[in-house]
């Protein structure tokens, strides 16, 4: 080593140094979870990797065997047209019809359709009908099974790419507790919502623990 | 008193960066790490049928790994989960539950070949041991105790940096708890470790390789050091043929031993004898199972060399063009094997070292990519600068930083030759974590930009870095859980 500077920071520093980056650290993270809100309820986990065939005028497009999740006010497509274009929307649920309106936007895929939400999750069918053609219908192809098989009239059409949306958008930070249920499922057989708060307390005891580390072994 | 420090220090510092990597696992879902079907696939069909997968076999997947993808629609939201979401419903879970229950699943249907399938055993035999002991547990749980197995290697690598950063610094505990902690809460490192990936197993060889020849370097070579050295340098590359970017590193090691003269015939001949009882034993075990003696690179490689190249192997002096042009804009007579635009360095060293998670479809948002750029660019100035200030040491060590500065060298050589293209339309292949073979090496970089600032404030620095680290690391699980599951 060369020559020494003189005296070094004491470890009663690296605890103020810690302490600034933790205050700093947790305004930018509660910022974050603050200020940025979610609106997913769920989706069928189609990718809107492939543009199925136009919709024209005259005909229809029918989703089946989709599964609305309780609470869900609007269900999204990804559709996309030269300039915005008005689609209609049957949802059959619950033993009833609903008709709703959204639109297919230009420049980037969306297609928001508000819906009545149900109280429990309902299985459903949803059609989509347009005035002028719709030549951007995002989804994958023919086969494979789950929700969001897509019927041309009656000809199968490839799978549509469906998001479940509950509007308005919460914070992430109120999403957070549900979060904890959906991640908990296809687990080992332990994990439930609650090992996810139990996995945040041992990162934060395995960063004190750290921390402690390096300030000891610097005294 | 630091005789008894040192092993509880690495022992906490390990189980620390575990608790990280099991985090990761719980966070990410399973097969929505890169590649990890194909490497879970791997490491069950070596579980239950004791041998990798063979050419001559039909399915990659075994019913039960296919089922659980199929259920969980990994390959339907492939590369879109920022699209899209993973299935959240109960009813989604009794769905696969229910088919499971049914019965008739095979365990002993799958071992194709895969992407996975040009690796070694090495590293799989480490999932696979883990799938073995709860063999007659749930598929989901095997999953969970293959990645812990993987959490269990990353736990090993953090600790050999621990290791290779104590014999470096003895006289300061801190810098060897600093480096292995910023090393163990880098994000991607923690994402990749856990989950069931060969990368997992190269890094841990790679890591206990370059500490063995520190150690070597500092105390001389013994007997054990002998043995392990060929060891770990020859189950490394039948973990991930990546290790072969060690071969130039492991010559000059031994050669500053031979030079120092600190060595007994003894040694080198337990050295070789190591290196030629694992040759004799794989050179009998890869045609039974068959499996190439020499293992390639990776599933991709070969691909990606090819995209575009126009057939042919493209010779040295293309491979080092393409280098050259990952870090820097290309000279005025070299192939443009970049498309206008593009800037891979962005690419590979930033995105995706440090925020491309899941398969490259969960990103940091684009101002924490900035802050890392800025934050990369601040800690290269500051080592340079802690690299003058304490010129002394490396003069005192110069086999030791010319071995460190070599193997990143060479792992970066050895990875982008291996992914070289040349039409500048293909794809970037390289994945920024490709580089954590050298992870020792980045870890000593990064506590060596503790002195930037002086021997005084090297401590706190160091204290401010690894708190910095803790709280990107746990930022980015916070992102990638919020990206998956709200």
């Amino acid at each position: 080593m060369s020559a020494p500077e003189g005296r070094a920071y004491s470890a009663r520093a690296g605890g103020v140094a810690v302490g600034a980056v933790a205050v700093v650290f947790v305004l930018l993270a509660g910022g974050w979870l603050l200020r940025t809100h979610v609106r997913y309820l769920g989706s069928n986990s189609v990718a809107p990797r492939l543009p199925l065939p136009a919709l024209t005028p005259g005909h229809r497009l029918c989703i089946r065997d989709l599964v609305l999740p309780a609470h869900a006010n609007a269900i999204r497509l990804q559709l996309q047209a030269p300039a915005p274009l008005p689609v209609t929307m049957r949802v059959s649920a619950g033993g009833r019809t609903q008709v709703t309106t959204g639109h297919a936007p230009a420049g980037h895929p969306g297609g928001v359709f508000p819906i009545a939400p149900f109280d429990r999750d309902t299985p459903a069918t949803a059609c989509i009908t347009v005035r002028q053609t719709l030549p951007s219908i995002a989804g994958m192809p023919p086969g494979g099974s789950g929700e969001g098989q897509a019927y041309y009239d009656k000809a199968p059409s490839g799978r549509l790419a469906v998001a479940y949306l509950r509007l308005p958008a919460r914070s992430l930070l109120s999403a957070l507790p549900a979060g904890a249920r959906h991640a908990a499922l296809f687990r080992a057989g332990f994990v439930r919502a609650w090992t996810y708060a139990l996995i945040a307390l041992l990162v934060l005891a395995a960063w004190v623990a750290g921390l402690r580390l390096v300030l000891r072994e610097g005294e | 008193m630091s005789r008894l420090r040192h092993p509880r220090a690495v022992v906490v510092i390990a189980l620390i960066a575990f608790v990280n990597c099991a985090a990761w696992s719980l966070i990410v879902p399973y097969f929505q790490a890169p590649d990890e079907p194909v490497h879970v696939a791997y490491a069950t069909e070596l579980a239950v049928t004791g041998h990798p997968p063979r050419p001559d076999r039909g399915l990659p997947f075994d019913d039960e790994v296919g089922v659980l993808t199929g259920n969980m629609a990994t390959f339907d939201m492939l590369q879109y989960a920022n699209a899209t979401r993973p299935p959240w419903s109960p009813a989604a879970l009794r769905a696969y539950e229910a088919r499971v229950a049914k019965g008739g699943l095979s365990r002993t249907d799958g071992g194709g070949p895969t992407s996975a399938s040009v690796h070694g055993p090495v590293y799989y035999a480490f999932p696979a041991l883990a799938y073995r002991i709860l063999y007659n547990a749930p598929f989901t749980d095997r999953m969970f105790a293959m990645r812990l197995a993987s959490a269990l290697l990353a736990a090993l690598t953090v600790a050999f940096i621990f290791g290779t950063l104590r014999e470096l610094a003895p006289s300061r505990p801190w810098v060897a708890a600093a480096g292995a902690l910023v090393a163990a809460f880098q994000p991607m490192f923690g994402f990749i470790s856990g989950s069931v990936n060969a990368d997992v197993g190269v890094n841990c060889a790679a890591a206990l390789l370059i500490f063995l020849l520190i150690r070597a370097l500092r105390r001389g070579l013994t007997w054990r050091l002998a043995i392990a050295i060929p060891a770990a340098m020859i189950l490394g590359v039948l973990a991930k043929a990546t290790m072969f970017a060690f071969v130039p590193v492991v010559i000059f090691g031994l050669a500053a031993l031979l030079w120092r003269r600190r060595w007994r015939w003894l040694d080198w001949l337990a050295m070789g004898a190591t290196a030629g009882v694992l040759i004799a034993i794989w050179a009998v075990v890869a045609p039974i199972w068959h499996h190439s003696f020499i293992p390639a690179p990776g599933g991709s490689q070969a691909v990606a060399g090819g995209a575009g190249g126009g057939g042919g192997a493209p010779g040295i002096s293309a491979k080092l063009s393409y280098i050259w042009q990952v870090f820097l804009p290309p000279l005025p007579f070299m192939h443009h094997d970049f498309a206008p635009g593009v800037h891979p360095i962005w690419d590979v060293y930033v995105v995706r070292l440090w925020g491309g998670f899941g398969w490259l479809d969960v990103n940091f948002p684009h101002v924490v990519f900035v802050v890392l750029a800025v934050a990369m660019c601040v800690i290269a100035a500051l080592a340079l600068c802690g690299a003058w200030r304490e010129r002394r040491l490396l003069i005192q060590r110069v086999p030791e930083t010319l071995l460190l500065i070599g193997s990143l060298i060479c792992v970066l050589g050895f990875t982008h030759a291996a992914f070289a293209k040349y039409n500048p339309a293909a794809p970037i292949q390289e994945q920024g974590r490709y580089v954590f073979p050298a992870l020792t090496v980045l870890a000593v970089i990064a506590v060596t930009a503790c002195f930037g600032l002086g021997r005084r404030r090297a401590h706190v620095s160091a204290v401010v870095l690894v708190s910095l680290m803790m709280a990107l690391s746990g930022f980015a699980q916070l992102f990638v859980f919020s990206s998956y599951f709200t």
